[in-house]
């Protein structure tokens, strides 16, 4: 059996949802009658995964079922509940790509500052500074403050940074939410590059093409719970069939009537 | 490579974990250590070969619900997991483990970006930015000096200097800690998705406020050389003095900090109690001119009195006593050492709870 990159075992994460705003007396009070100040959630449950070096692996799974929950466990940000992961190395990982940066600083300061955040340091990015720039597409907006850019222009430069890490291990999720498609082609040739360097890459992504393109192994997380690992497009093609059984809601509300019931309540005026 | 479900548990693996294996997992985690260090001895680059981790997260007790949810119930939640114990050998093995890490490169360059993108952030990247912010102790100290200059001047040597003193510590004291006290509120998004060390985005904030007490204990060493009050042995007391101080800062912030998350109103009882602060310390009257039992209180309650009185015995003089010096570094110590502990315990479930 060869050694895993990551192996993750009987893991599980509990958050710990409060009822209402805490205040001291509210805590007190609590305290003092022993109610529960709060419940719990179970975002993942009894997740057991290995992953080989240099696997390309895709998480899918529907909103809220626990991939980025996952993959802040294996990034060391949330600790698990129950369990034990083992990584060969530390993971690099690049969540929502608007955070790291200041709007009050020019882009030339962000990408420092955002390096930093992301484990690079100065030294290494500032004969890069001007390269890394041109290749987000904005040298036109080197000496402007962050606020002033576009959302898309902001993601484009955080991936351009996040460009430079030479982990062994990197980690992205849904990092390309606003960019155009001529910035797509940019990011392709760089996604392609990481697929071929013997990395391993853990991704997700709510789409097919994008994961499809990179990824040979998908991993399906429902409810918190693994239900499926295997090739790319055995897995994608058992989830897209799981979205057949949901019921047309927006289809059902443009009708007049929500699921379930005859009609939508009639919106009052008062 | 096929593709397999299983119809108990709903998933598949690549390699199955055998059952009896999730019982015993450091057995299995130690093994499988052994394996990685020689896996990552094979990597090309030699940095990694000091990168095994081992999250420190294994504490885990077993699971006797974990069969009955296999059975397919999703949403079933396991029984109650056993409280993680804290005890000080944990405490030590993290704190050692965070210092490893806080000390590293990456780590100090990030520290510095942070720093540096606060001062450019705070004061508009100038310098006039800063003397801003210098303004509101000065004005602080007019005040009380118009005010306060026939009750206490005649009595206290050096009245200005002792003023400023006052003021610098207890305001930047009362800076920080509401500053701190929110800090993983105010970053939680920086938190929640990047890898950055929390212990970080906290010392950077001291940091980078105490360019502003830095400032103004060099406004008050030249003072003291106007007023002729300056020793050697005052300046070089005064080193350990700031430190300990600073300790003091960071471990009510971080002991703030998780309270905060606990309880929102923490922020606003700390803003009062900050308020307080430059009356029940000895900002502008002295010590000697309180009855026993409430310079008692002032001393032994207010930990910043301690570090004051020692202060100023070293740029005013008389020279406090050794008492006062090691009183004030046991409490800088001891705060900060209780003040790190909580954090280090309940941050994870302070960050999940902000």
């Amino acid at each position: 059996m060869s050694v895993a990159a990551v192996r993750i075992e009987n893991v599980a994460k509990r958050f710990m949802i409060p009822h209402t705003q805490r205040t001291t007396l509210r805590v007190l009070r609590a305290l003092i009658r022993r109610e529960p100040l709060r419940h719990e959630l179970w975002a993942l449950e009894n997740v057991n995964l290995s992953i080989a070096p240099g696997e390309r692996v895709a998480l899918v799974g529907r909103n809220g079922c626990g991939k980025t929950t996952l993959l802040r466990l294996l990034s060391g940000i949330l600790e698990p509940t129950h369990g034990t992961i083992t990584l060969a190395s530390p993971p690099r990982a690049l969540f929502t790509t608007t955070i790291g940066f200041s709007t009050e600083l020019s882009v030339a300061d962000n990408v420092f500052l955002f390096g930093a955040i992301h484990g690079l340091v100065r030294r290494k990015l500032a004969p890069r500074q001007d390269e890394i720039i041109a290749r987000a597409g904005i040298t036109h907006l080197t000496h402007a403050l962050l606020k002033d850019l576009s959302m898309g222009q902001v993601q484009r430069l955080a991936l351009s940074v996040f460009a430079e890490s030479d982990e062994r291990f990197l980690v992205f999720d849904e990092v390309l939410g606003h960019v155009d498609r001529g910035f797509t082609r940019t990011t392709d040739v760089y996604f392609r590059a990481l697929a071929r360097s013997g990395r391993t890459l853990v991704m997700t992504s709510h789409d097919p093409a994008f994961l499809g393109a990179y990824c040979e192994r998908a991993i399906w997380i429902d409810a918190g719970r693994v239900r499926l690992d295997g090739p790319f497009d055995d897995v994608m093609r058992a989830y897209e069939t799981s979205f057949d059984d949901d019921p047309p809601l927006l289809q059902a509300k443009a009708n007049g009537a929500a699921p379930g019931t005859d009609k939508l309540p009639r919106p009052s005026l008062v | 490579m096929r593709c397999r479900e299983s119809p108990a548990t709903r998933r598949t693996l690549y390699e199955a974990v055998p059952a009896a294996a999730t019982h015993r997992p450091h057995v299995r985690r130690d093994r499988l250590l052994a394996g990685l260090h020689g896996f990552t001895s094979s990597f090309p680059d030699a940095t990694l070969r000091s990168h095994v981790v081992d999250l420190p997260w294994g504490r885990d007790a077993p699971d006797a619900g974990a069969a009955a949810r296999r059975e397919g119930r999703v949403n079933t939640p396991p029984q109650p997991i056993a409280a993680r114990r804290i005890d000080l050998p944990w405490l030590a093995s993290r704190a050692a483990a965070r210092a490893h890490t806080l000390l590293g490169e990456p780590n100090r360059a990030l520290f510095a970006e942070l720093v540096r993108a606060a001062f450019k952030h705070t004061d508009h990247n100038s310098v006039a930015g800063a003397l801003w912010s210098l303004l509101a102790p000065f004005a602080m100290l007019s005040a009380l000096y118009l005010v306060f200059r026939e009750r206490f001047g005649e009595e206290l040597r050096a009245y200005p200097l002792f003023l400023l003193l006052g003021i610098a510590l207890v305001s930047y004291f009362a800076t920080v800690t509401r500053r701190l006290i929110a800090i993983l509120f105010a970053n939680r998004a920086l938190l929640l998705n990047t890898t950055v060390p929390r212990e970080t985005v906290i010392l950077s904030q001291v940091a980078f406020h105490g360019y502003k007490l830095l400032v103004e204990m060099v406004l008050c060493t030249l003072l003291a050389v106007y007023y002729g009050t300056l020793t050697w042995h005052g300046m070089l007391a005064m080193v350990p003095l700031v430190m300990g101080f600073l300790a003091l800062v960071t471990g009510v912030g971080m002991l703030g900090a998780v309270l905060f998350s606990f309880a929102r109103d923490v922020e606003h009882i700390w803003t009062l109690v900050t308020h307080l602060l430059m009356f029940v310390t000895p900002v502008f009257y002295g010590l000697e001119s309180l009855s026993a039992p409430a310079r008692f209180i002032i001393y032994w309650l207010n930990p910043l009195t301690p570090f004051l009185v020692a202060l100023r015995g070293a740029l005013i003089g008389p020279p406090a006593g050794p008492g006062v010096y090691v009183h004030a570094m046991l409490v800088g110590a001891t705060v900060l050492v209780v003040g790190y502990a909580a954090f280090l315990t309940a941050e994870s479930a302070a960050m999940e709870r902000t």
